[in-house]
C-alpha cells in the first residue's frame, strides 16, 4: 500500500515523454545500485545523471529502502515504478512553438486533472501551425490549429469575402 | 490517389514510423489499420498493411528510400490499386503504374483495379480450344500450347529462355493478341535489350512492360507479376486475348523470402514462408480462358523459372510444375550442342496443348516424338563403336534432316502451315540428299517466300488444307514441287 502511494507521487510528478525516460533511467540507477557498497555512490550517480527534482524523488525512496539494508523491497519497487511507467498514456500535442516549464507545468497540470493522473505529454514543434495545437491521442488525430481553423473560416464565407473585396475594389477605383 | 492531408483529414488518424527494417516498416498509432490497407507517407510514399499487432502496426513499404523513423503517416481506407487504360499499351511501367519512359507519361484516369484479387471461378472458364502459336516449330509439333494455357518455362540460365519467350510474344501479337511482359528483378541491361527487340519488331505499341530492376526493393519485385496480371485482365475484359510473360518467378520467390523473414515470419522448407505456394497459385489461377460477350477471351500465361544444373526437384520448381498446365524444359546440354531452342522433348510436357490440335498435328507429333525417342536410343547404342547398319545409318541421316528442320536460327517465327510443308519435306526424304548448308537455305527460301509472296502462300494453305493424315501430307508436299529459286518479292 505504501509502496503503491510512492509510485502514484511519483507519476504525478511526471509531466512529459522525457521525464518518463529520465525516471526509467533513474529506475535503472537504482537497480544497479542494489550492488553498491557504499549507499552515498548511488545517490551521488542519481544526482550527476538526473534533474534534481528527479534526483530528490528518487533518492528519498531509495533511502528508505537502503537504510534497512532491503534490497528485495527496492527491486519490487522498481519493478513496481516501471510498470506504472510503462502504463502511462501519451497525450501528443503538436505546437507552433517551444513551450516553457511554466507552460508545460500548466497544461501537464489540467490534463492530469481533466483526463487522469496516468497522462504525460509528448510535445512536438511544427511552425506550419502558426497558433493553436493539433492533438493526437492513440493515434486519432484532431486539428485545431489557427491555419486549419483560418481556413475552414475563409471556406465557410468564401462568398461575403470575395463580396466584401469586390466592393472594396470599387469604392477605391471610384 | 489523393495526397496525404487529404486522408489525414477524412480519416483523422495518424501514425508514426517507430521502426525501419527495409522494407518492413513498424508503425505506432493507426488504430483502425486494417489488413491490406493503403498507407501513405508525407511525401507520398506507399505502403500496404501486412500485420497488425498490439504495439505496432507492420507495413510493406514500396519507397525506394528507406523512410526515416518519425515519417507521419496516414490511413487512406482503401486497398491497393492501380490506373488501367488502353495508354498502357506501348509503356513501360513499374509496380506503382509510373511510367518508367520520360517520353512516354501516363496520365490515366480512367478505371483502377486492385492487384490482389481472387481468382474467377469455374462458371466464368471455358475449355482451351484455340491453338497458341508461338512460332516455334518443335514446341508447336511436339508440345503444342493452347490459348489459355499456363505453361511453366523452366531450365538453367543462358538457355535461351528469354529469347523463345520474345519469339513466341512476337508471333502472338502479330497474331493479334496483346502482350504483357512482367520483368522480376531483373538488371537494366535484361530490360533494355526485351525493350529493343519490341520496338525492333515493330510490336512495342502492342504490348505493356511492367518491370521492377535488380536495385528496385523486394516489395515492388513481389508486387511486379501481380500487377502485370492485372493489366492483363484489364485487356482480357476490353475483348483481346492476352499472352502475358512472368520473367521469373524465382527472383519473385526470393523476394517474398526476402520480405517474409525479415518480417519475422516463420521459415518453412529452404526458409521459404509456409504460403509462397499460395503466393503463386492464386496469381497463376488467373489465367486461363474465360467466356466473354463476344465468344472466348484468353490470358495464356508463360511463367519462367530457374534451375540450377538442370535440378527438376527443387522446391519452388515442382510448386510451379504442380500448378501449371504443363512445363517446357531448357537442357543446357541441348543449348551446347546447338539445339535452337534447347527444349527437351520427353521432359517437357503439355497437359492440355494437344486437345487443340488437328488429328494431322497429332499424329505428326506423336511420329516425331516416337522417332526422336528411337534416335535416341540408337545413339546410345552406337556409343559402343560397333558397325552401324544401314537401317541404323538412315534413321540417323533422317533425324539431321528432323534436326534442322526444327532449329530455329534461321528465322523467328514460322507459321503454321508452313511447318507443316517443311515437315513434310523433311520426313518425305525429299531432303534425302542435302547437305546441311542446303537444307538450311532452302528453309530459309521458303519462310522468305512465304512472308513476301502471296500466290506461294496461298498454294501452301491448298497443299496442307487438304491433307488430313500423314501420309495425305507427305504426299501433298511431293506433288507439291516447290522451286528454290528465289522470286519476285509480291506485296503480302
Amino acid at each position: 500500500m505504501q509502496e503503491k502511494n510512492s509510485i502514484n507521487e511519483i507519476i504525478k510528478q511526471i509531466r512529459t515523454q522525457e521525464d518518463a525516460g529520465a525516471f526509467s533511467e533513474g529506475a535503472d540507477i537504482l537497480e544497479e545500485g542494489i550492488y553498491y557498497r557504499d549507499p552515498s555512490a548511488l545517490r551521488d550517480k542519481l544526482r550527476s545523471r538526473l534533474p534534481q527534482r528527479i534526483d530528490l524523488a528518487l533518492g528519498g525512496e531509495a533511502d528508505k529502502f537502503l537504510s534497512k539494508k532491503d534490497a528485495d523491497g527496492l527491486r519490487s519497487f522498481i519493478a513496481s515504478l516501471r510498470g506504472a511507467i510503462k502504463n502511462l498514456r501519451i497525450l501528443r500535442l503538436e505546437l507552433a512553438f517551444d513551450p516553457t516549464g511554466e507552460t508545460i507545468d500548466y497544461i501537464s497540470s489540467w490534463v492530469k486533472r481533466e483526463i487522469g493522473p496516468d497522462m504525460i505529454l509528448d510535445l512536438g514543434r511544427d511552425l506550419s501551425i502558426r497558433g493553436g495545437a493539433r492533438i493526437i491521442f492513440h493515434g486519432k488525430l484532431v486539428e485545431k490549429s489557427l491555419g486549419t481553423m483560418i481556413a475552414s473560416w475563409i471556406e465557410r464565407d468564401r462568398e461575403k469575402i470575395k463580396e466584401s473585396l469586390r466592393h472594396a475594389v470599387t469604392v477605391r477605383n471610384q | 490517389m489523393e495526397d496525404f492531408n487529404f486522408y489525414l483529414n477524412r480519416i483523422g488518424e495518424i501514425g508514426f514510423v517507430k521502426k525501419v527494417v527495409p522494407p518492413i516498416i513498424y508503425a505506432e498509432g493507426l488504430p483502425g489499420a486494417t489488413p491490406e490497407e493503403v498507407v501513405l507517407t508525407e511525401s507520398g510514399e506507399i505502403s500496404t498493411v501486412t500485420a497488425i499487432r498490439e504495439d505496432a502496426v507492420e507495413l510493406l513499404s514500396f519507397s525506394r528510400t528507406p523512410l526515416r523513423v518519425g515519417t507521419r503517416l496516414a490511413r487512406s481506407a482503401a486497398r491497393f490499386e492501380i490506373p488501367l487504360g488502353p495508354e498502357l499499351l506501348g509503356s513501360i511501367i513499374d509496380p506503382l503504374g509510373h511510367s518508367l519512359d520520360p517520353s512516354h507519361p501516363l496520365p490515366l484516369r480512367g478505371e483502377r483495379r486492385p492487384v490482389d484479387i481472387v481468382p474467377s471461378g469455374i462458371q466464368s472458364r471455358a475449355r482451351i480450344r484455340r491453338p497458341c502459336e508461338t512460332g516455334s516449330t518443335a514446341i508447336d509439333l511436339m508440345i503444342p500450347l493452347g490459348k489459355g494455357q499456363r505453361e511453366l518455362v523452366i531450365g538453367d540460365q543462358k538457355t535461351g529462355k528469354s529469347r523463345f519467350l520474345l519469339r513466341s510474344l512476337l508471333t502472338q501479337v502479330r497474331q493479334g493478341a496483346i502482350g504483357v511482359y512482367a520483368a522480376i528483378g531483373k538488371p537494366q541491361i535484361t530490360v533494355k535489350q526485351v525493350e529493343g527487340f519490341l520496338r525492333e519488331n515493330k510490336i512495342f505499341e502492342k504490348a505493356v512492360m511492367v518491370v521492377s530492376e535488380s536495385d528496385d526493393p523486394a516489395s515492388l519485385a513481389y508486387l511486379t507479376p501481380y500487377v502485370a496480371m492485372t493489366i492483363a485482365e484489364y485487356f482480357r475484359d476490353a475483348g483481346n486475348d492476352v499472352f502475358l510473360v512472368l520473367d521469373d518467378l524465382s527472383l519473385h520467390a526470393k523476394a517474398y523470402r526476402e520480405i517474409s523473414l525479415l518480417g519475422r515470419r516463420y521459415p518453412g522448407r529452404n526458409s521459404y514462408p509456409g504460403d509462397i505456394f499460395y503466393a503463386h497459385a492464386r496469381l497463376l489461377e488467373r489465367a486461363g480462358n474465360f467466356k466473354h460477350a463476344r465468344g472466348e477471351r484468353a490470358i495464356t500465361c508463360l511463367p519462367v523459372i530457374e534451375t540450377v544444373e538442370g535440378d527438376l526437384t527443387g522446391y519452388i520448381q515442382t510448386n510451379l510444375m504442380s500448378m501449371t498446365d504443363g512445363h517446357l524444359f531448357f537442357d543446357h546440354r541441348l543449348f551446347v550442342e546447338g539445339r535452337r531452342p534447347a527444349v527437351d522433348p520427353f521432359l517437357s510436357v503439355t497437359r492440355v496443348g494437344h486437345q487443340v490440335q488437328s488429328a494431322l498435328k497429332l499424329e505428326i507429333g506423336r511420329a516425331l516424338i516416337s522417332f526422336l525417342r528411337e534416335a535416341n536410343a540408337l545413339h546410345n547404342f552406337a556409343s559402343f563403336g560397333a558397325e552401324l547398319g544401314e537401317h541404323v545409318r538412315k534413321i540417323f541421316a533422317k533425324e539431321e534432316r528432323v534436326m534442322q528442320f526444327l532449329d530455329q536460327t534461321v528465322y523467328d517465327s514460322l507459321a503454321s502451315n508452313l511447318q507443316l510443308l517443311l515437315f513434310g519435306m523433311a520426313w518425305g526424304d525429299m531432303w534425302e540428299n542435302m547437305s546441311s548448308l542446303e537444307m538450311r537455305s532452302t528453309i530459309q527460301k521458303n519462310v522468305f517466300l512465304h512472308e513476301t509472296n502471296r500466290d506461294f502462300r496461298n498454294r501452301v494453305e491448298q497443299v496442307i488444307g487438304g491433307a488430313n493424315s500423314l501420309p495425305a501430307l507427305l504426299e501433298r508436299v511431293r506433288d507439291f514441287g516447290v522451286s528454290v529459286s528465289p522470286v519476285e518479292a509480291k506485296p503480302r
